[in-house]
């Protein structure tokens, strides 16, 4: 199946992510700041199943949560970055949202958006062309809890809580 | 075997191990309005009661008070929610909520400590393992009582060389930015030791490691010496410190020399520095001293040295938001305050102000601020484009409308 890529460069902070003005507890608002910051445009016509190809960094920043809630708010199929920075691959894991690290080089320019292929089962994406990247999944602990569908509803299968820790 | 003071602290706080991952209790959990107001819904849905209410501290600073009517509902939501969770430490309006931590007598060293915002890391100045989380792992604390972590690499980061009257903290966070980039040592534990002659100040040391979010650290503990024991002792905390072994094992090693000059961050990014020296050409329109790294005691008696018996440039807005409740008292009884606005100052409640780009003070397209909080991405503190330095720094470029190096106005 044929899906779009919109492919960032290094460094992309929260700020670029969701700019702090879209920050509101109204959904409708937050969903219209996916990559505002990078792109107005794309901000606009993302579509859903959509994959995200960044560099290294990505999500820098702040610990602003909404910056990684509106990929899933935006049905986003796939973040995968060359690197993330910590809070925002936390932020990730801890909402379910499918994340990979990017193993391979990056053939396509920031800035682009390239029509793609996900094999999630091979974990490479790639285009007409014959480029493609490949991925490498999160950690064990990580992929647990994203395929527990993030970190609020493993509590009661995953942890056992010690309320005298 | 020889440990390092991570690896001391982070043994403390283990309470297993899960695969590749560790879990680790916490002795303070940090909350802020614009964060926690994300909190309410979600952890009314869960419906399960706190693990340690005690250990919670709930400040209240983004929005305050609040710039329009939506902040002003969301600032109320989250206020009335931390009215019911009864047993936890609230401080609304008290200050930023990284500075009103530090100054908590139940703050020592050796501690764990998470909140819901990125710069928590500042705790570790005092030798404590401190870091920000986002609202789902905080949310997550607070009910099961700990956090999750892989166990980082640790960097050994000495700081060495002369403090000149002209450096500060911000000179330092910005050498290092400046030398190790954001990424080298992405997602380290950071273990500062200061071996610098002259010491650098508390206030410089919570500026310094405030930053270590911007380095890209894990954690940026400043290990305990006797500046770290007189700043706790003077709040009354007793625990002793915690040092780390002598050979103990690191990941890596770094030295950093003091920076001989003022530095100055320039667009897009802090680690994009340029000596203050070479930045004449930028003019600014607004100076703004404040946020939890620049706004301290020390930063406003800085501004004080610089402005006093002068005026702001034409045109030009200063912004002086002190980081804390005590802050703003102990400034005012300095005489600070006064000066401040005789020199044609604008000085507004402790919060963030425009340090988020959310609130009071943030700065138009085609504006140029130099400010002496920690982040400069676009879109940060609005549309127009920041700079980052010292205090000194900040209040020189005041008083001339451009970048200007404090030197110039040495006595
Ligand atoms: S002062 Fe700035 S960096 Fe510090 S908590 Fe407030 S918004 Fe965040």
């Amino acid at each position: 199946m044929n899906r779009f890529a919109y492919v960032v460069g290094e460094n992309i902070s929260t700020d670029l992510i969701h700019p702090p003005n879209f920050f509101s507890l109204d959904k409708n608002i937050r969903k219209q700041g996916l990559l505002h910051g990078y792109n107005p445009e794309w901000a606009k016509t993302i579509e859903p199943g959509s994959v995200i190809i960044a560099g290294h960094n990505l999500g820098c920043g702040s610990s602003r949560e909404v910056t990684a809630r509106v990929f899933a708010d935006r049905k986003i199929k796939l973040v995968c970055a060359l690197s993330f920075a910590r809070i925002f691959y936390r932020n990730m894991v801890n909402l379910g949202i499918p994340i990979a690290t990017i193993t391979s080089r990056i053939p396509w320019q920031e800035g682009s958006k390239v029509t793609i292929i996900y094999d999630e089962e091979n974990q490479t994406i790639s285009a007409q062309e014959g480029q493609h990247i490949e991925l490498a999944p999160p950690s064990p602990f990580a992929r647990k809890i994203i395929s527990q569908g993030g970190l609020l509803n493993s509590i009661d299968n995953l942890f056992q809580v010690n309320h005298h820790g | 075997m020889a440990q390092s003071l991570t690896s001391k602290i982070l043994a403390r706080h283990t309470l297993r191990q899960d695969g590749d991952h560790l879990l680790i209790s916490y002795d303070h959990l940090l909350l802020h309005d614009a964060t926690g107001a994300l909190l309410i819904e979600p952890f009314r849905k869960l419906g399960k009661p706190l693990a340690h209410p005690e250990r919670i501290l709930a400040a209240a600073d983004h929005f305050v008070p609040p710039a329009t009517a939506e902040r002003a509902e969301i600032l109320q939501q989250y206020l009335d929610f931390t009215l019911e969770l009864a047993g936890i430490r609230r401080s609304p309006f008290t200050g930023i909520c990284h500075q009103i931590m530090v100054e908590d007598p139940l703050v020592g060293c050796g501690q764990f400590i998470i909140g819901a915002d990125s710069h928590t890391i500042m705790a570790g100045a005092l030798g404590n393992l401190a870091c920000g989380l986002g609202s789902t792992d905080i949310l997550f604390s607070m009910v099961t009582g700990f956090t999750w972590l892989a166990p980082p690499k640790i960097l050994k980061l000495k700081l060495q060389g002369n403090q000149t009257t002209t450096i500060r903290g911000k000179d330092i966070a910005l050498q290092i930015l400046h030398t190790l980039g954001t990424t080298t040592y992405a997602d380290y534990a950071f273990e500062c030791v200061d071996a610098t002659t002259t010491k650098l100040s508390m206030d410089s040391r919570f500026s310094l490691a405030c930053m270590g979010a911007e380095m890209g650290a894990a954690f940026f503990t400043i290990v305990h010496d006797e500046i770290t024991a007189t700043f706790l002792q003077a709040k009354g905390v007793k625990t002793p410190a915690i040092l780390a072994d002598h050979n103990a094992h690191y990941d890596a090693r770094e030295t950093i020399q003091i920076p001989s000059e003022p530095l100055v961050a320039i667009p897009p990014a802090p680690w994009c520095v340029e000596p203050a020296k070479d930045l004449k050409h930028i003019p600014i329109h607004q100076a703004f001293v404040g946020s939890c790294t620049g706004g301290r005691l020390e930063d406003i008696a800085d501004t004080v040295a610089i402005i006093k018996g002068k005026k702001v440039a034409t045109n030009v807005r200063l912004v002086v938001i002190p980081a804390s409740k005590k802050v703003y008292l102990d400034a005012l009884e300095a005489g600070y305050i006064s000066e401040i606005i005789k020199a044609g100052g604008i000085v507004d409640a402790p919060s963030c102000g425009p340090c988020g780009g959310i609130d009071k003070g943030i700065i138009g397209s085609g504006q140029n601020m130099i400010a002496t909080s920690n982040r400069n991405f676009p879109g940060r503190t609005g549309p127009g484009d920041t700079y980052l330095a010292s205090a000194l720094v900040t209040a020189a470029s005041a008083i001339t409308g451009y970048i200007t190096d404090p030197r110039e106005f040495a006595p």
